[in-house]
């Protein structure tokens, strides 16, 4: 049972990572493609469109979030301290503790005051508020752009659990 | 009441250490000694009230003499510190850009916040409708329609369910004209010929509808802009380029009254009202007294700001009245783009009762 739930919990974040991947090369394009067309009006035809800018501000806020997962689950994210090598399990399960707690108090009260808000009043939400307001320079809730925190923390949250599936596996003696 | 109990506190502790030190004493001594240290931080407690630590948040500078949404936060503080608050001023930007600001003003992080319009519209529409070009003949007919009108209530009821609540609209330096790196101004064929950096969507189609060609450059970079000729001058009241030092860069201005740019000061909702009542009088009575402040500063500002102008080497060119009533016309025709048709129907309304309403309406 418990194994089918980690092998579950690891097919599950294999599938957000491969999603994840995909959105944020879409709105990697579709940046470029914005701050081409901004480039191209502005010298070339003199008459830039006043929401590229704004439009690729909002694609890289979804792109660079939804980077920072790919990055969480391919383990290339910034590393402040490396665990040392060794063959002990327990101290590698004690590094993976350590990270979790970590990431868990940085990511846990954003997630938390995205969905919630203070005094549990879900009105005064970061997602309530984003939901009153409407980008600068076209008609389109915020609301769009805002929801991509939550996601980028739950997301992030699956790879963690998943990491933490991973370290309580016993390794396959071609990875000693 | 935060730094109050820190006093309290503050001096209990004090007391405690020193009781500890004496408590081999006899009972008088001890018991003198207890009266003696509760009396002090009763003292403490009530010679200076102090209620609560109020943040005020501005993206301007500290700068009395040419800034005056400082001039606002100044008296408004003065008057706060005066009546037993505290208060901490933060410019420049320090606590984040403005979405950043009126979202911590929201969740009471900041009490007291000076933002652009440009946010606040994001929330009620309406309020884009204080800055249509040539909307206003002058302050006092801009006053008139926040002070004499429903408007600010139809903009706090939207912006109350986000957490805040509207309260001033200081004044950041009189009217705004254009100014530029290339040529005087004079008609509007003068206009025709350059690249202008607009700050926003409206200013955007401001300038389109003026036949300027327009580029949307965010106020960090304008001097860049105008070093490398992406754009050739912008929309602004004189102050804007003394106080951010573009006086190099610029040289013609033409005084043109398209607006009247302003800050919007918002309350945290949540602050506000956990005050009681007397506090909340005093808060009142701060905003009051910032106004006028304000004003009084607008008046002499208005006075002196092209003779520093001058000064800084800038020539100022006026337009005739008939050249005025051109722009006005072409202006006139675009707030339909920034704007939907019932918010402008709300917006001539207020308009209306404004007309008919007598004074400086502050």
């Amino acid at each position: 049972m418990n194994v089918n739930i980690g092998a579950k919990i690891l097919s599950i974040s294999h599938a957000l990572d491969l999603g994840c991947r995909w959105v944020a090369s879409g709105f990697l394009l579709a940046m470029l493609a914005l701050v081409m067309l901004q480039v191209v009006a502005r010298y070339i035809f003199d008459s830039p469109p006043g929401w590229t800018e704004e439009m690729a501000r909002y694609c890289m806020i979804w792109f660079g979030l939804l980077g920072a997962t790919i990055s969480f689950k391919s383990r290339s994210d910034l590393h402040i301290l490396k665990p040392p090598t060794t063959r002990f399990a327990f101290i590698h399960r004690g590094a993976t503790g350590v990270r979790a707690v970590a990431i868990i108090l940085f990511l846990a009260p954003i997630l938390w005051y995205s969905l919630i808000g203070p005094d549990f009043e879900w009105q005064r939400s970061f997602l309530y508020r984003h939901s009153l307001m409407q980008a600068e320079s076209i008609e389109m809730s915020t609301l769009l752009i805002a929801i991509v925190v939550p996601v980028f923390i739950t997301v992030i949250f699956v790879h963690l659990l998943a990491r933490i599936v991973e370290s309580t596996r016993p390794k396959k003696p071609q990875e000693e | 009441m935060a730094s109050c109990g820190n006093q309290f506190l503050g001096c209990c502790c004090s007391g405690l250490f020193l009781l500890r030190s004496y408590s081999r004493c006899r009972l008088p001594v001890f018991l003198s000694l207890t009266v003696f240290i509760v009396s002090f931080a009763l003292l403490a407690l009530v010679s200076k009230p102090v209620f609560a630590e109020v943040r005020i948040a501005m993206a301007g500078k500290n700068d009395l003499e040419r800034n005056g949404e400082y001039v606002w936060v100044n008296a408004f503080a003065n008057h706060l510190n005066d009546h037993g608050f505290e208060t901490l001023i933060y410019p420049s930007n320090i606590l984040g850009r403005e979405q950043e600001r009126l979202d911590q003003t929201a969740l009471g992080l900041i009490h007291v916040n000076l933002g652009i319009y440009a946010t606040a519209a994001k929330i009620e529409p309406l309020t884009r409708g204080l800055a249509l070009p040539f909307l206003f003949d002058d302050v006092d007919h801009f006053y008139r329609l926040i002070n004499n009108t429903q408007l600010v209530d139809d903009i706090n009821q939207s912006l109350n369910l986000f957490g805040v609540q509207v309260v001033a609209f200081p004044m950041r330096g009189g009217g705004s004209g254009l100014f530029n790196t290339t040529h005087s101004i004079k008609t509007l064929a003068d206009i025709r010929r350059l690249r202008l950096r607009a700050a926003d969507r409206t200013q955007l189609k401001f300038l389109q509808a003026l036949g300027s060609k327009a580029t949307v450059v965010g106020w960090a970079e304008v001097a860049n802009a105008l070093q490398t000729n992406i754009a050739q001058g912008y929309i602004n009241p004189p102050a804007s380029a003394l106080l951010f030092g573009h006086t190099d860069l610029l040289s013609y201005y033409t005084p043109l009254n398209v607006n009247f740019p302003f800050r919007i000061v918002s309350l945290s909702q949540d602050w506000f009202q956990r005050l009681n009542q007397y506090q909340q009088q005093i808060i009142k009575d701060a905003i009051k007294r910032a106004n006028i402040a304000n004003r009084q500063w607008l008046e002499n500002w208005t006075l002196q700001a092209e003779q520093l102008l001058l000064k800084e080497g800038i020539v100022i060119d006026h337009i005739s009245t008939e050249e005025r009533e051109q722009f006005k016309r072409l202006a006139k025709g675009m707030w339909t783009e920034v704007m939907d048709d019932s918010e402008i129907q709300s917006l001539k309304q207020a308009l209306t009762a404004a007309e008919n309403s007598t004074g400086k309406g502050l």
